[in-house]
């Protein structure tokens, strides 16, 4: 770890704690959330970008498996789509890996001021499987259209089609998780009535 | 605020140890420089666990080769197996005719041995990639490329592998998409690419509606606290 990075951690310690004493709270959010986005990414890299990454190339290889239209190679990040004609290598890194977005919601969700530390724990593993599980289908459709359809097709299957439907899922994600919504309050209500259920019994 | 120190400092500490742990990752896994541990010296053990293409025309089962297309932040990898299958045929090096893209530019792409290739031997070679934009003579001085020509029981193989720098082709790495054909070999075209999600826009989006949560949740119950008091 740099000392940069540390002496940035400890600035911004200080400001959000005279933010948070200012009573400042729209501002406490961004520099607490943005803050941490910061230092979580810096801190992230190498070991949670690299678990992230095989984590989406082992969802992507299920899909592989069961159909042979792709073949992954995990060590290396890459998910090979053989349609004999014009393959298409893919390699999975930092930027595909849904880190950056998983980070965003963790720093936001972290410092956002409705929720109690229950909650935010919830939202936030819920959340994490959401943006994982959405990159997984974001890749499949990826791999199921240049199967079917060429390396021509890799970049209407990426960079229109997959990238919308991953963005749709995402933001549905944030919109619920961040305006409290009803469908975000009944499924955390719901789970902690189960959890206490198991609990008592 | 205790609450939030407390858990800040335990997030950064359990954090600190991944990223403590990165020079021995770094140093083990030779950095982003080669992510794929290709060495460019005539040995192809580093290759057997890479994706391998079958290149042909359609009308020729006999004459098949394994071509694979690799490409990280800083160079591009190429291997060519000229005849795995039956040793002979078509199973000398083809140099020439290798159309290379690179994002939007296109390069043409001829790898030149430099010495005699002889059974059994290893010899070195120059990569010429030749663009209109960048002009020139396309030859290219930090391009390494190897080939072996292996004998067999019908004549010989020859198996190339090399490897180019981005920035000889001045092109920018990352996410670009990079295809390989050459119709002297066969149809077929190989790309590599990478599958970005496209994360500043989301994470934006993020902000802008958790932030909007918080700015209606302030006012919310600055309101309610003043209606109280009054």
């Amino acid at each position: 770890m740099s000392s940069y990075l540390l002496f940035g951690m400890l600035g911004w310690l200080y400001v959000i704690s005279v933010l948070k004493r200012a009573h400042l709270s729209a501002y406490y959010f961004i520099v607490g959330s943005v803050g941490l986005f910061f230092i979580l990414i810096a801190l992230g890299n190498p070991y949670w970008v690299w678990f992230m990454t095989h984590l989406v190339i082992n969802g992507v290889s299920t899909l592989g498996d069961w159909t042979h239209w792709c073949r992954v190679f995990v060590k290396y990040g890459i998910v090979y789509i053989g349609n004999g004609q014009n393959p298409v290598t893919m390699s999975i890194d930092y930027e595909c890996s849904g880190i950056i977005e998983t980070t965003a919601f963790v720093g936001l969700l972290a410092f956002f001021p409705t929720y109690s530390r229950q909650e935010k724990m919830f939202y936030l593993v819920m959340g994490a499987l959401w943006i994982y599980v959405a990159n997984v289908i974001r890749l499949m459709l990826v791999v199921t259209l240049v199967y079917f359809g060429g390396a021509s097709w890799y970049f209407t299957a990426h960079t229109l089609l997959g990238r919308i439907v991953f963005y749709v899922l995402v933001i549905m994600l944030y919109y619920n998780v961040f305006t409290y919504s009803e469908l975000s309050q009944s499924l955390y209500t719901n789970f902690k009535r189960h959890f206490s259920r198991g609990k008592s019994s | 605020m205790r609450r939030v120190m407390l858990m800040m400092t335990a997030l950064i500490v359990t954090l600190l140890w991944g990223g403590l742990a990165t020079p021995v990752h770094a140093a083990s896994n030779d950095s982003a420089a080669n992510k794929y541990n290709i060495s460019i010296d005539g040995n192809f053990d580093d290759w057997s666990d890479k994706p391998m293409t079958t290149v042909k025309e359609s009308w020729d089962d006999y004459n098949i080769k394994k071509v694979a297309l690799l490409a990280d932040d800083n160079n591009i990898y190429f291997y060519l197996n000229m005849s795995p299958e039956h040793g002979g045929g078509y199973s000398t090096l083809q140099p020439s005719g290798y159309v290379l893209k690179v994002g939007s530019k296109t390069f043409y792409v001829t790898f030149k041995t430099t010495g005699t290739l002889t059974d059994g031997a290893t010899v070195d070679g120059t990569v010429n990639a030749w663009n209109s934009d960048n002009g020139g003579s396309g030859d290219l001085s930090q391009a390494t490329m190897k080939v072996h020509r292996f004998k067999t029981a019908n004549g010989h193989n020859d198996i190339m592998e090399a490897k180019i720098p981005l920035s000889e082709l001045k092109v920018a790495g990352g996410s670009q998409t990079i295809t390989m054909k050459n119709d002297n070999l066969g149809s077929q075209t190989l790309t590599a690419t990478g599958g970005s999600t496209g994360p500043v826009v989301l994470a934006g989006v993020g902000l802008i509606v958790a932030l909007g949560s918080v700015v209606t949740f302030t006012r919310t119950r600055a309101k309610a606290k003043k209606q109280r008091q009054a």
